[in-house]
């Protein structure tokens, strides 16, 4: 018996899935039908005919499901029945969700290579967010971060970053828009503090202005900010330079000596400066005291305090700039060209590259380069998640086949799969995490800082799941939509074939993984290569056992001479020379204007200077191209002066025994005779050519005196250079470095620069083969058949790894070949950073090249090998 | 049969004209439809219901169930007062068009 209830329940439960129909809309359409078979019956049919002829009647189901999902929304917003359709929504998510775990466990293998694939990549970012974040984060804890600046001195030869010491002064005097302002000095020469017996030299003493506190926010312990650094004489120091000289004995009202020969008063203790500052002092006196403990000059005629400003709320930086363009004028003289700059203090650290920074800063390049790789090694990793999806999709077809059977539409299936990169993307966080935490060291070393992953952080979840949404978005979208654009009625008659268009796709997403491996790989070969050139070339002098001592005891520096005597009695040491300024790899004294006798203004040349003594050259290992060197006479040659080789050439001399005797005049009027011309020496980095510079003499204050002394027993001959050093100053500690060291930290940025592009290299590769493993291992399932049919035939194993892995290979060559002229530019554009360079060889190429096709070979072999050494019988015998 | 383009253009302006004579539900409508153009629109529920759903979404129709005798209840839909003046303009711009094409087909227009 035909039951109507029953078959219209049947049928309405078809409308199950189909989340376009509400209840409500179902019942309309159910009285309908029941209205329709009455009045069918009516006409005399019996009640089956007439049920399934209204049925036909509805019209074509597709067609009306989609008649309703186009009202869908208006109705939904009609009803406000948002909720409803969420709810619907989350349902199927359930089913989603269900899926995909099924799928993760049939198929351990690739699930694991997508997930790890993906890990890396966020993990990757997760670092680079990580050092982004703190660098940006520099001077922002400053109260008044958002209206404090630094004066600059822009010239037409360069900016400044210090400027005169009258400028605060001034500033405040002539602009109410100041609020504040302080001066910052730091003496080129670090003081010896020191408590009864224990000293150090201090390299972060600085001096500022009793306004310093008003300006930056260092919270004091001890003391007060007002009048901390009111009085002449007195200092504040941080807790940890407390602790260090003072145990846990309180500091307040001590007193400590200043260079042996002042007395300083404790008058505050301060918190210890975070270390996103550009500035970190330990130490800060009262700038009152900077004239009794050194020289006046300073205050009346250097251009070395760095000035600091607050604006009043709501001034504008430019205003001021504005109103003080004259400002130069009206101090330097009408015709001087300088200007003052506002620079915000905010963005010092990563956009000031002016002259004379208080320390090197860093660049707001790194950070986009480190992004831009991050960003980079990311998106390899989406790839091979598409490209691994994609390859299966063979296996994910029958299912697609199965759900648009039962009424799927395409927009569903779309969703199903981006749901599951969006679940294996969470996963890949997850794990991450962990990986971020394991590779944090590595990443302290690189950048000389000292992060930390602090989960509780909310930017830190919130840039790690926004990450995870993105890369789960990115890596489904190709899957997505490929996977869901199949016909049911080909993939379930198992008519399914790899379209043309993937696989093209496929091998140029292989293609483009390995280019940018082998760039990556070219540019870190490249890198070392250069570096090693650097250390390897020669300076001009020698750098190799020569120990560098500072001398800041007057005592000693009346009596060099005869400690230098004392030390060249040890058979270990083979020469001492001094130098009262600076030496190669520190910066030298710059600005001074040399010309010959006769030549106009503009002939004049701008050129470095040192002043050393008549056992510098000699001690350096510097050659001399002409004449000879101080000889000692001081008086004799109180006007003797070197010139080296780029000196004399911008002087205008064809050669250098050409400016032998020449008179020269330094600076406005002193006149000197050229005595000798040194051969060029590398004195500044090199990635500087090699400028003139004049060397004067000068014996009565050296700064610094060099050691050179032989390479067998160097601590035992230490030892002894600082025995015979205490006998002559008990007080000042002895404290050393190796000239080689200095002059390696001229490149340590590049060093660092190579090792960042070194890992990121490792990582594309290990991606890149991450995602080779997973597809020579499809490749190899789906030719199992193939495979058993050509070993039953006769061919070899060799011939069937070659035949299984050549297409790999090949893909891998044609990366090479993109990638090398992108390498290239790259690395050519790189190198332009250095005055003296490597000429980039082919070979550098080759190399990188074959580690690609090496590393590609060992991956893809493995599942060749396997494939090959398979039993025929077992692969011919299943389906 | 008449063209899709025509009846779906002529769907909204129909049920309307209908709705304006008095409240009706789906089923009667399509049945009223189909007598008063001899079998010449024949439209089906799947097409008919949407535009119904969306009248009511733009305010046009209002709609109540009412209970029936026997099974489920019936949704009948009613015309509101912004129905009936979307009407008369649809009805002007119908009115309008059709002159048009009587004054081309003039005397050789015939009502086979």
């Amino acid at each position: 018996m035909f039951d109507l209830d029953k078959a219209i329940a049947s049928w309405r439960r078809s409308f199950r899935y189909r989340r376009v129909f509400f209840e409500d809309d179902l019942e309309e359409l159910e009285r309908h039908v029941r209205d329709h078979t009455a009045w069918l019956v009516g006409q005399g049919r019996p009640e089956k005919e007439a049920f399934q002829e209204a049925l036909r009647k509805v019209g074509d189901y597709a067609v009306m499901e989609a008649e309703y999902r186009k009202v869908f929304w208006a109705k939904t917003k009609h009803r406000r029945n948002l909720l409803r359709a969420f709810v619907g929504e989350m349902s199927m998510l359930k089913n989603y969700v269900k899926v995909a775990l099924r799928n993760l466990q049939k198929h351990k293998g690739y699930a694991f290579i997508n997930v790890a694939g993906l890990a890396v990549g966020i993990t990757s970012c997760l670092l680079i967010l990580l050092y982004g974040q703190d660098e940006v984060r520099y001077d922002r804890f400053h109260a008044h971060a958002d209206r404090m600046y630094r004066v600059l001195e822009a010239n037409t030869a360069e900016t400044n970053a210090s400027s005169m010491f009258f400028v605060a002064d001034r500033l405040v005097e002539a602009y109410p828009e100041v609020q504040a302002a302080t001066r910052l000095f730091r003496h080129w020469e670090a003081p010896l503090i020191a408590l009864e017996q224990t000293g150090y030299i201090e390299d972060q003493f600085f001096f500022a202005d009793s306004a310093f506190f008003d300006v930056f926010s260092f919270p004091l312990l001890r003391g007060d900010p007002e009048t901390a650094l009111d009085a002449p004489f007195s200092v504040v120091l941080t807790e940890t330079a407390a602790r260090q000289y003072f145990g846990d004995a309180d500091p307040m009202g001590r007193t400590m000596r200043y260079n042996t020969r002042h007395e300083l008063r404790i008058t505050g203790v301060m918190q210890d400066v975070p270390s996103q500052s550009h500035f970190r002092p330990d130490f800060v006196a009262a700038m009152p005291t900077l004239p009794l403990v050194s020289y006046a000059r300073i205050q009346e005629q250097w251009k070395v305090f760095y000035t600091y400003v607050v604006l009043r709320e709501g001034v504008p930086a430019d205003d001021l700039a504005q109103k003080a363009e004259d400002f130069y004028r009206r101090h330097y003289g009408p015709d001087s060209p300088a200007r003052l700059l506002l620079q915000p203090v905010t963005e010092i650290h990563l956009r000031s590259q002016v002259a004379n920074e208080i320390e090197a800063n860093s660049d707001v390049r790194y950070l986009y380069l480190l992004s831009a790789i991050g960003l980079l090694i990311l998106l390899i990793a989406c790839i091979n998640y598409m490209n691994l999806a994609t390859a299966r999709s063979a296996h994910r077809a029958r299912e697609v086949g199965m759900r648009k059977m039962a009424g799927a539409y395409r927009g569903q299936i779309v969703r199903q799969f981006f749901g599951e990169s969006l679940f294996l993307s969470l996963l890949a966080l997850l794990l991450s995490v962990g990986l971020a935490r394991l590779l944090l060291p590595v990443l302290n070393q690189l950048t000389g800082k000292a992060l930390s992953l602090d989960l509780g952080a909310g930017w830190l979840l919130a840039g790690g799941i926004g990450l995870a949404l993105w890369v789960g978005l990115i890596a489904g979208v190709y899957p997505a939509l490929f996977l869901s654009r199949f016909h049911p009625a080909e993939v379930l008659k198992g008519q399914f074939r790899s379209s043309r268009h993937g696989r093209w796709l496929r091998k140029s997403l292989v293609v483009v993984q390995f280019a940018t491996s082998v760039v990556l790989l070219i540019g870190t070969l490249v890198v070392y290569q250069q570096l090693d050139y650097v250390r390897a070339s020669k300076l001009g002098f020698d750098t190799e056992q020569v120990v560098v001592i500072p001398v800041q005891d007057p005592e000693v520096r009346r009596h060099y001479a005869t400690l230098c005597e004392e030390w060249l009695r040890n058979p270990e040491v083979v020469a001492v020379g001094a130098t009262s300024s600076s030496y190669p790899g520190r910066s030298h004294s710059f600005g001074h204007t040399v010309k010959r006798v006769g030549a106009s203004e503009d002939e004049a040349v701008v050129m470095y200077r040192n002043w050393v003594d008549s056992s510098f050259v000699g001690t350096l290992g510097l050659e001399l191209a002409a004449g000879r060197g101080f000889s000692g006479a001081r008086e004799a040659e109180e006007t003797a002066v070197l010139l080296n080789e780029a000196a004399v050439q911008a002087l205008g001399w064809t050669a250098p025994e050409a400016a032998l005797g020449e008179t020269v005049l330094l600076g406005a009027s002193e006149e000197r005779m050229v005595l000798g011309v040194v051969k060029d020496f590398h004195f500044k980095s090199l990635h500087h050519r090699i400028e003139p510079l004049i060397l004067t003499p000068q014996y009565h204050t050296p700064t610094n005196l060099l050691v050179r002394i032989r390479p067998r027993e160097v601590p035992r001959t230490l030892n002894t250079l600082q025995a015979t050093w205490e006998r002559f100053s008990p007080g000042q500690p002895f404290t050393y470095t190796f000239l080689d060291d200095t002059v390696e930290a001229l490149y340590r940025a590049d060093a660092r620069w190579g090792q960042v592009v070194g890992y990121a290299a490792l990582l594309a590769l290990l991606i890149g083969c991450l995602g080779l493993f997973g597809l020579a291992a499809f490749s190899a399932e789906q030719r199992t058949k193939e495979v058993g049919v050509r070993k039953a035939l006769g061919a070899s194993v060799f011939g069937l790894v070659a035949l299984l892995s050549g297409d790999f290979l090949r893909l891998v060559g044609v990366a090479f070949v993109v990638a090398a002229p992108v390498a290239y530019a790259i690395m050519h554009h790189w190198l332009e950073n250095f005055a003296y360079r490597i000429e980039m060889s082919w070979q550098t190429f080759l190399m990188a090249g074959l580690i690609a096709l090496l590393v590609a070979v060992v991956t893809v072999s493995y599942q060749a090998i396997k494939a090959a050494l398979a039993d025929p019988v077992k692969s011919l015998r299943y389906e | 049969m008449i063209s899709k383009a025509l009846v779906a253009a002529s769907l909204k302006p129909i049920i309307l004209s209908l709705l304006a004579h008095g409240e009706a539900y789906g089923y009667e409508i399509l049945q009223r439809i189909e007598n008063l153009s001899d079998g010449k629109l024949q439209w089906t529920a799947g097409t008919m219901y949407p535009v119904l759903h969306r009248l009511e979404t733009k305010g046009l129709i209002t709609a109540h169930w009412r209970p029936s005798e026997t099974g489920p209840r019936r949704k009948y839909y009613r015309l509101t007062s912004k129905g009936s003046r979307v009407l008369e303009v649809e009805k002007r711009q119908w009115l309008d068009v059709h002159a048009v094409l009587l004054k081309l087909w003039g005397p050789e227009l015939s009502f086979a």
